[in-house]
């Protein structure tokens, strides 16, 4: 083999100066005998070894175990993680374990259903639900029929949903009493703390009820928000005595009001004041609102009031039944922003529909089909145009008697 | 088959382990064949025992050593990577052992540092030169400061005069490594050597000698 000459032919010669002088230490001379001697040495040690059986050891390769302790160790893990899960919510139904998920209350008396994180329902008589999925946060009950008092312990990461028919009630932690009734298709919410959020048919965004407000939709698709009467016993999260209710459905309330108040002050950075009706719709008090829109004067509020606070203005008037001033609002919408033209046409279209002229609904619904930017308008009005359709077919136009 | 063409087959002669090729040699010592032993024996003792001396100087555990090598060889000749690479094995483990031999001396002496060298290295041959056994035990002392992969590079290298592959084989090591070793070796040598009054002598070329 050819090799490299070294870098440095000084060096390397001295090297094997120095070499020459270990190598040519006094050779050893040829002796026979001694070399027999030794290789007889040599060949009784090998025939030890062989007798030992030590000639061919065995040798543990550590490292060959490592996938095996990495196996091992992900199992472990696995079971581990497997043991430290938390389990699914389990529930009671008046205080016994249930059969099974579907639960139904006797025709004489409620029937409470306890969850193991603090949440608890009550079913009034005659009611049916399913709990139709639980897990570790939350559960998703279907409300057949009946009316149903609902606590549920606020979580940080709780998901828990109510189905009413077509209707669904997202909950984060609150308190609310809601009523389903299927032949009708009448839905009602009353919310006595915290917030929910209502999806349905007819609802084009989720519709965020506040403590202190009342949701109704009926089966035409129509829907109101309003303050809600007195509100009634209630009962609170892990303490099922009617006068902690009652103070906790309070304490609700306030806090309720107190946080749309907040709302309302952060809001009026942005906004000219006299605008600013969020906080009032929140609360449900839409004659409010509409009279602030009249103090300031509805011509000027229609020239000066930014969009989304016309937007406001016109879902209080309709809430209210003052469906002129809605119309007239949202005229002046398309008008002032074109960006907001297919919007203000989708509410146009609800609100012919509402007032029984079904021929202009299914106009307004045409032009917010074709100009609305946002996707879930088209689909809503889409959803309203073959509605209306169907109400021409059948004849069965006749206005709701319902607020859209 | 043919019975007439079976008359017509010639046994090949069997060659005798003195010409068999070392992987020959091996993979028969790996089968316990006790005379492919004897002439592995024959053919590498004396290379054996002159890398022993060069490291210890003739000294009474020369021929323990050797016997230890070749037993070793006897124990892992199943393992070896290249059977061919047999001599670079076996010196390799000459190396290793008289490296382990001299650590060992040293912890027995440590006592008696005085005469550390001495018991280390063995006796020194009765050169005629004076000057011969005086740079041949200041390289020694040069030797025990290197390092020992780089040691035993710079023996393997430039004693036995293995190629850089060969040494590369008989330490276990890969071939880069093993230039890297034998590199720094004679560098560390060198260096220390420059400082040894007795092998500055050995270090200039006979142009440079006085």
């Amino acid at each position: 083999m050819m090799e490299k000459p070294s870098d440095c032919p000084k060096e390397e010669s001295g090297a094997h100066r120095l070499a020459a002088l270990l190598r040519n230490n006094a050779p050893e001379s040829a002796d026979g005998e001694r070399d027999q001697v030794e290789w007889q040495r040599l060949l009784r040690s090998v025939r030890e070894e062989d007798a030992r059986d030590l000639r061919r050891p065995r040798v543990v390769r550590w490292w060959m175990l490592a996938p095996l302790v990495a196996c091992v160790t992900l199992a472990a893990l696995g079971v581990f993680r497997v043991l430290r899960a938390p389990a699914p919510l389990r529930f009671a139904q008046d205080g016994n374990a249930p059969a099974g998920n579907y639960l139904v209350a006797e025709a004489e008396r409620p029937s409470h259903v306890d969850f193991s994180d603090g949440s608890r329902l009550v079913l009034h008589p005659s009611g049916r639900l399913r709990v139709s999925n639980i897990e570790t946060d939350g559960a998703t009950l279907l409300i057949e029929r009946g009316q149903v008092d609902v606590a549920i312990r606020h979580q940080p990461s709780c998901r828990w949903q109510f189905d009413f028919g077509p209707y669904a009630v997202r909950v984060t932690g609150t308190r609310f009493a809601a009523t389903w009734n299927p032949e009708a298709g009448d839905l009602r919410v009353d919310l006595f703390e915290g917030a929910v959020a209502v999806r349905g048919p007819g609802i084009s965004t989720p519709v965020t009820l506040r403590g202190g407000q009342q949701f109704r939709a009926n089966k035409a698709g129509s829907y109101t928000v309003r303050k809600q009467p007195p509100a009634a016993p209630v009962l609170p999260v892990g303490a099922p005595t009617a006068s902690e209710a009652a103070a906790l459905a309070a304490k609700g309330r306030h806090s309720a009001s107190v946080a749309g108040l907040e709302r309302a002050t952060s809001r009026s950075t942005r906004d000219p004041p006299l605008c600013d009706w969020a906080g009032l719709v929140s609360r449900g008090k839409f004659a409010a609102t509409i009279a602030q829109a009249r103090d300031l004067g509805v011509e000027t509020a229609l020239a000066e009031c930014p969009p989304h606070s016309l937007f406001v203005l016109a879902d209080a008037a309709r809430y209210q039944g003052a469906f002129d001033l809605s119309e007239r609002v949202l005229l002046a919408i398309r008008t002032r922003s074109p960006d907001d033209m297919g919007k203000a046409a989708f509410f146009l279209g609800r609100l012919a529909e509402a007032r029984g002229n079904l021929a202009l609904a299914l106009g307004w619904y045409a032009q917010a089909m074709e100009s609305s930017l946002e996707s879930h308008f088209v689909e809503e009005a889409k959803t309203g145009r073959t509605r209306v359709l169907g109400r021409l077919r059948t004849r069965q136009a006749r206005p709701s008697p319902m607020v859209p | 088959m043919d019975p007439g063409r079976k008359r017509h087959l010639v046994a090949l002669p069997v060659p005798l382990p003195a010409e068999m090729t070392d992987a020959d040699l091996v993979l028969a010592v790996v089968k316990g064949d006790k005379v492919a032993l004897r002439a592995v024996w024959d053919r590498h003792c004396a290379p054996v025992r002159a890398t022993l001396r060069s490291c210890l100087g003739h000294d009474d555990t020369i021929d323990d050593l050797a016997q230890e090598v070749f037993l070793s060889f006897y124990r892992s000749a199943g393992r070896l990577r290249d059977p061919s690479a047999l001599r670079p094995y076996l010196l390799g483990t000459a190396v290793k052992l008289a490296s382990a031999e001299i650590r060992a001396r040293t912890r027995r002496n440590r006592l008696y540092r005085l005469f550390h060298w001495s018991a280390v290295a063995g006796r020194i041959a009765q050169s005629p030169d004076v000057d011969d056994r005086d740079a041949l035990r200041s390289l020694r002392e040069v030797l025990a400061r290197v390092p020992d992969r780089e040691r035993h590079a710079f023996l393997l290298r430039y004693v036995e005069d293995l190629t850089p592959m060969e040494v590369a084989q008989a330490l276990g090591i890969p071939k880069g490594t093993a230039k890297r070793a034998i590199s720094e070796g004679r560098r560390r040598v060198l260096l220390r050597a420059q400082n040894v009054p007795a092998l500055v002598h050995y270090l200039r070329s006979s142009q440079e000698r006085p």
